[in-house]
């Protein structure tokens, strides 16, 4: 599991839960759980509103879709002003 | 393991699943209702915003138990400082109360076990298998691991809804369809007494930012930003701590709560059932991908479900052909709004602060009934008619 959780800063919100293409990520009452389908896609790390996410390396891709086969990469928009977190050179 | 049977699981004890299991119920139909979290509604994932008018369509008294604030209407405002106030009935799903979810939650899950429903809380569903003559549903919880079989299943387990790919129904959602939002409760506030406040433009990259009156110097104060338009981590927060200090009605407030989530703002999906399992909510991403809204939509939903699968269980036959009138029946009450306000909400996405500005300031001057696509069109051309030429998609 590559995703790292600050379990202070998570508000249990499942925001990631929703948005996670591989179904990984788990919210048990207020407790997030990831299993090993994890594919360090990188997009509960951008979504959760928290910041409590981290992945350690930045991951673009390409991924592969568990369901459809399809290959997808991650863009990032990196616009000025925008803070660039851990995903986002 | 414990073994349970019933007609009609539901689970998520959210606005739309306990609307579900109460329209069910009121028809005799034997309902258990299961939830995962400890206490319903809690932690809440809302502005908080909820129509008066809709209401009265699903025959709930207003109730000051949760009830917090009353508004008269919305005002949206332009990067610029631009005001355009909408009355109710301009302003649609989000406006009328500002209610406290959990509180109003637990009403909802109450009138359902009043209507003869069962409720088990701090019950999770862990896995789910559609069979010959219905569905069973794996849980966990403080009644122990279970197992339950029922005629119909349905899934309103909201955003983070797991029962669609269990069941087959493919309601992933890419991050152009994800808006990631967070709240900040502020009391201290100067502003903001009467209205339900939206703020569009750049502020909010793919969203916006929304300020709800609780009254008492209090409110809500959220944004939602397209997920696709952020870079790594922190993206939600930067922009709505930058919102709050650039405003100093906000800045000088105190935060009592913090509140995260998302919505989906793409399309209707294509299925929001498969067999024996029907999606309510924002598990069949019944969301308003324009405001955000969807506590309305959920319900609506919920009543549309809770009929047909009654119907279905007094026919004595309940399978996907008599359950089929809910795709039909939701998609008839809501499908072209969704549709509609989704488009609206693609354009938006590429105008420029200067562009809304325009735009609002087109609109202040001009008396329009209703918010609708072709009201605001009628409008702007009478004011700024290039702006038209640019709008001219949205036809
Ligand atoms: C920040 C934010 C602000 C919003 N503001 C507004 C607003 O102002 N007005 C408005 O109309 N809408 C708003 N919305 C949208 C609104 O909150 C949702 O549309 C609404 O909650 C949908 O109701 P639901 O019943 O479908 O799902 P939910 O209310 O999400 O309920 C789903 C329930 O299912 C439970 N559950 C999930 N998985 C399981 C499982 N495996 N087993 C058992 N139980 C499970 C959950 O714990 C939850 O209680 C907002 C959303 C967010 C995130
Ligand atoms: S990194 Fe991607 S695949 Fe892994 S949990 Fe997050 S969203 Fe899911
Ligand atoms: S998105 Fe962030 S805050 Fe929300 S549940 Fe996931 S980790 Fe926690």
């Amino acid at each position: 599991m590559p995703v790292e959780i600050d379990r202070v800063l998570c508000l249990s919100c499942g925001a990631c839960v929703g948005s996670c293409p591989t179904e990984s990520i788990t919210l048990v009452d207020t407790w997030i759980e990831f299993d090993d389908s994890c594919i360090s896609c990188g997009v509960c790390v951008t979504v959760c509103p928290a910041a409590a996410l981290r992945l350690p390396e930045k991951e673009i891709g390409p991924f592969k879709d568990p369901k459809t086969g399809e290959e997808f990469v991650r863009e990032y928009p990196c616009k000025d002003g925008t803070p660039k977190g851990g995903v986002c050179e | 393991m414990k073994e349970l049977t019933c007609d009609m699981l539901v689970i998520g004890a959210g606005p739309g699943g306990s609307t579900t299991a109460r329209y069910a119920a009121e028809r005799g139909v034997d309902v258990l209702m299961i939830e995962k979290r400890q206490e319903i509604g809690a932690p809440v994932r809302c502005g908080e915003g909820i129509a008066r008018i809709w209401l009265n369509e699903l025959g709930i008294e207003p109730d000051d138990a949760w009830i917090s604030k009353e508004v008269d209407g919305a005002r949206v405002i332009s990067p610029s400082g631009h005001i355009l106030e909408m009355n109710e009935k301009m302003a649609g799903n989000e406006t009328g109360y500002v209610v406290e979810r959990d509180l109003f939650d637990q009403y909802l899950a109450r009138t359902a076990v009043k209507a003869g429903s069962e409720l088990m809380v701090k019950t999770m569903a862990t896995g789910l298998k559609q069979l010959d003559d219905g569905v069973e549903v794996k849980t966990t919880g403080i009644h122990g691991d279970m197992r339950i079989k029922a005629k119909v299943v349905v899934g309103a387990d909201g955003f983070e809804s797991r029962v669609a790919g269990w069941a087959g129904i493919d309601t992933r959602l890419p991050p152009e369809h994800v808006n990631t939002c967070l709240q900040y409760r502020m009391m201290n506030i100067g502003n903001a007494e009467e209205f339900n406040d939206f703020y569009a433009g750049e502020c909010a990259p793919g969203g916006y930012v929304w300020v709800f009156s609780k009254g008492d110097g209090e409110a809500n104060v959220g944004i939602g930003v397209q997920a696709s338009l952020l870079n790594g981590y922190g993206g939600v927060k930067y922009y709505l701590d930058k919102f709050v200090k650039k405003h100093p009605f906000l800045s000088k407030g105190t935060i009592i709560e913090v509140v995260g989530g998302a919505v989906s703002v793409g399309p209707p999906p294509d299925e929001t059932m498969k067999g024996n399992v029907l999606l309510v909510g924002d598990a069949a991403r019944q969301i308003d991908a324009l405001t955000g809204g969807g506590v309305v939509n959920a319900c609506d939903a919920g009543k549309v479900a809770g009929n047909v699968i009654a119907d279905a269980v007094e026919s004595g036959k309940v399978n996907e052909e008599a359950l089929k009138p809910y795709e039909s029946g939701w998609r008839e009450r809501m499908e072209k709004m969704l549709v509609r306000n989704y488009i609206a909400k693609e354009k938006i996405l590429t105008m420029s602060d200067d562009f809304f500005d325009r735009i609002i300031l087109a609109l202040q001057e001009v008396e329009i009934e209703r918010v609708t696509t072709l009201d605001i069109l009628t409008a702007v051309q009478k004011k700024d008619p290039e702006l038209v030429e640019e709008l001219a998609d949205l036809l």
